[in-house]
């Protein structure tokens, strides 16, 4: 019964909790309910289902088609497809175990309302879509309904800045939608195909690319960019995290990372022949991981630093991505699923803070240590792992990337990896001096705060952190067998 | 440098890239007809004969029946959003807003006409939505046509006078009924494949059974997903329903939150 049968059930069951809670929107109690229940059978869905494909609507592969002018290779798949394998399991637990911190985290607010939760879901939903789905226009109705959601999310804040934030985002949205559309369309044209792995076979069998996919590539380049908040377009996606809530940007950042990477992985598959279209990926990572960092030295907010350092990271995981060679591309891959676990804790180290203090520039705390020690030593241990400081995780997959980067030719690239490592440390360690060391606090803390939840939440993603460091081959040895096996 | 003399470079070098750009884009369209090549379209206008007579509705509700359901989610997601932005659903609270008096702006023939055509148009916008598997239309068109009728009455007679009334509460309702009919039809496929077969499909037409992996009539009552209607069109129109009643619900919604954010201008 477990088998490539409960594979849609991933997408399908968020849905269905969306609707529910959307539906009940004002009864607090059946909300909280379903939204709970609903998000911990979404994390048992993932680690039941056993690998394999499905088909959807049960349409079968056409075998050995007889008329080749019309199709290009013999056999392929007639319906949308979805492919669940281990890279794809990994990704998918982790995404929800953190949805479902980011759903205990919201329930716990007042005047939380159905309609909040369900875009919650409705994001879990097209997210786990994107890492599933192994057809190409499916992947783009889903990346439609992220924007839409995340736009939501943030605009749920009901400020005038996270309305502005979010016009942007919908406005480069659509051009960035447009373009993939486009992209997917042209691709359409000229091989006849939508699913990625027959599309991949019938590029190579024909050889050459032709003039229209690259017109194609770059096309969907662009949109690959802005999906991941890369150069430039990190500005609008650093906004996003900025105006969220802060636990929300946390489920943000990991929702970039993760398209990021399944994103690539489809580019990559798809234009395996084409080796320009890394070197492109590698030039705008670089630009990013510069851009990012430097700005997040400059920030003031705790929750715009940690915008510009999330953003800086993506571009880190771009840049082993972009590399290119299968020990780089995992190791992009590992820090990516790192990277979302520190970023995330710094996330809810700001959401405590701007529940207890009700404001989260660093200028006008102090002195936090005395009265939220707990909160502060996580902090700075999460710090240390982000900027890859052994034994935590970060500092696994940052060795990776190096020497993958020292392996493919570029040495100087690892000296950037390592001065991306020190401003991050630099930017993230002077907020938390401000805040948690420094004598005299303009602002005051809510007595009434306990935030229980915050910390027991903070407390197991630490030990996550430490885990991964201290094992890091039960996440990345399949991470390699995966990449290796696709031979990109 | 100064700004204005920066902002001046930055124009060009962006109108340049434009330039380029379309230019790229124009001219792959020009050569784009020469390279065409058939290949899905082909396979589906081969088999979707033995599904349902209307070949576009197989295409969207068969082969394609999970993408439209994205798209669904798309207008279910996008409608929300909008709500949310006149503050419903938001984290600072909804509150609800007296319904504003009208002004008395429409003549009498724009009243005198308008309530038969809104009439006129639910009742073609029914019909679209029924016959999607034989005649062009469907679930999108369909609940678009009485969404339009919905605002036809509402712009002329106001929100309180108007004779097509729909409360917010039920406009939700329709809007959950049409997304959960797509959804558990979907679940019902799923079931019904993985109990015969071994092996689920999701949204597998277990009407038309077009792989002959279930025993349709088995048990009698498995067959109550084929729409009664000559053609046996399976799921199709049910999905086309939920489609519809979706749509109607999502487009009457955000009307209805456009005319009561009127009074604030």
């Amino acid at each position: 019964m477990f088998n490539s049968t409960l594979i849609p059930l991933m997408v399908v069951f968020p849905l269905i909790a969306a609707i529910l809670v959307n539906f009940l929107h004002k009864k607090d109690r059946s909300v909280k309910t379903i939204a709970i229940i609903s998000s911990i059978v979404a994390v048992v869905i993932p680690i039941l289902t056993l690998y394999g494909v499905h088909l959807f609507s049960g349409h079968i592969r056409t075998e050995s088609f007889p008329e080749m002018s019309k199709l290009l290779i013999p056999d392929v798949y007639m319906g949308i497809v979805y492919a669940y394998g281990p890279l794809q399991k990994i990704l998918l637990v982790l995404l929800t175990i953190m949805t479902v911190f980011v759903i205990f985290l919201s329930l716990n607010k007042k005047l939380i309302s159905g309609v909040y939760i369900a875009m919650i879901f409705i994001s879990l939903a097209s997210v786990s879509a994107i890492i599933l789905a192994d057809d190409f226009f499916n992947f783009f109705v889903f990346i439609e309904v992220l924007t839409v959601a995340q736009a939501a999310l943030v605009i749920a804040v009901r400020e005038t800045k996270s309305h502005k934030a979010a016009f942007k985002y919908m406005i480069f949205g659509s051009i960035s939608g447009g373009s993939i559309l486009l992209g997917i369309a042209l691709l359409l044209g000229v091989y006849g195909l939508l699913n990625m792995t027959d599309l991949s076979n019938a590029i190579k069998a024909g050889g050459a690319l032709q003039p229209i996919a690259l017109t194609a590539i770059s096309l969907i380049t662009i949109g690959w960019l802005y999906e991941s908040g890369l150069f430039p377009f990190h500005v609008v996606k650093s906004n996003m995290y900025e105006n969220a809530m802060p636990e929300v940007a946390a489920l943000l950042q990991l929702q970039s990372k993760v398209v990021l990477v399944a994103m690539s992985i489809a580019l990559l598959r798809i234009f395996s022949g084409y080796s320009l279209l890394k070197s492109v990926m590698l030039g705008f990572a670089i630009f990013t991981v510069v851009v990012g960092s430097v700005m997040a030295l400059q920030q003031t907010d705790l929750r715009k630093l940690l915008s510009f350092v999330a953003v800086g990271q993506a571009g880190l995981v771009a840049m082993g991505i972009g590399l290119g060679t299968s020990f780089s591309i995992s190791a992009g891959i590992f820090h990516a699923i790192n990277d979302v676990l520190s970023m995330a804790i710094l996330f809810f180290v700001a959401g405590f803070i701007f529940e207890a203090y009700k404001t989260t520039k660093v200028d006008k705390i102090g002195d936090a240590l005395q009265k939220i020690p707990l909160v502060g030593l996580v902090m700075f241990l999460a710090t240390l792992a982000i900027s890859g400081v052994p034994p935590f995780n970060s500092y696994q997959s940052e060795l990776r990337i190096i020497q993958s980067a020292v392996q493919a030719g570029y040495a100087e690239l690892g000296v950037l990896v390592i001065l991306l490592s020190v401003a991050t440390f630099v930017a993230i360690i002077k907020a938390f001096y401000l805040i948690f060391m420094r004598p005299g606090s303009t602002a005051e803390i809510d007595p009434k705060f306990k935030g229980t939840m915050y910390k027991t939440i903070i407390v197991v993603l630490i030990a996550m952190c430490l885990f991964i460091g201290l094992f890091p081959h039960v996440i990345y040895d399949p991470i390699y067998n995966v990449i290796v096996a696709l031979g990109v | 440098m100064k700004t204005s003399e920066f902002e001046q470079g930055r124009n060009i070098i962006m109108g340049v890239a434009l330039f380029l750009f379309s230019f790229l884009i124009l001219r792959t369209m020009y050569i784009f007809s020469n390279s065409i090549i058939p290949g899905m379209s082909h396979l589906y206008n081969l088999y979707s004969g033995n599904i349902a007579p209307n070949i576009i509705t197989v295409i969207l509700f068969d082969f394609r029946g999970y993408d439209t359901l994205g798209e669904t989610f798309i207008l279910i997601t996008a409608v929300i959003t909008t709500t949310m932005v006149f503050g419903w659903g938001s984290l600072k609270g909804y509150k609800k807003k007296e319904t504003p008096q009208m002004t008395e702006k429409s003549t009498i023939i724009q009243k005198l006409l308008s309530f038969p055509m809104s009439m006129l148009l639910v009742a073609f916008g029914v019909t679209v939505i029924l016959g999607g598997h034989i005649t062009p239309g469907g679930g999108f068109p369909g609940g678009s046509v009485i969404a339009t009728g919905y605002f036809l009455s509402v712009v002329i007679y106001g929100l309180k006078k108007t004779p097509l009334r729909f409360t917010h509460k039920f406009l939700v309702n329709l809007s959950t009924i049409g997304a959960l009919i797509f959804l558990l039809t979907g679940v019902v496929g799923l079931v019904f494949s993985a109990y015969y077969h071994g092996t689920g499909y999701y949204l597998y037409n277990t009407g038309v059974d077009p792989y002959q992996i279930i025993n349709v009539g088995a048990f009698g009552w498995d067959n109550i997903l084929d729409y009664p209607d000559p053609t046996h069109p399976g799921v199709i129109p049910y999905l086309n329903i939920g489609v519809g009643f979706n749509v109607l619900a999502g487009l009457s919604l955000i009307a209805m939150f456009l005319m009561e954010a009127k009074k604030d201008e």
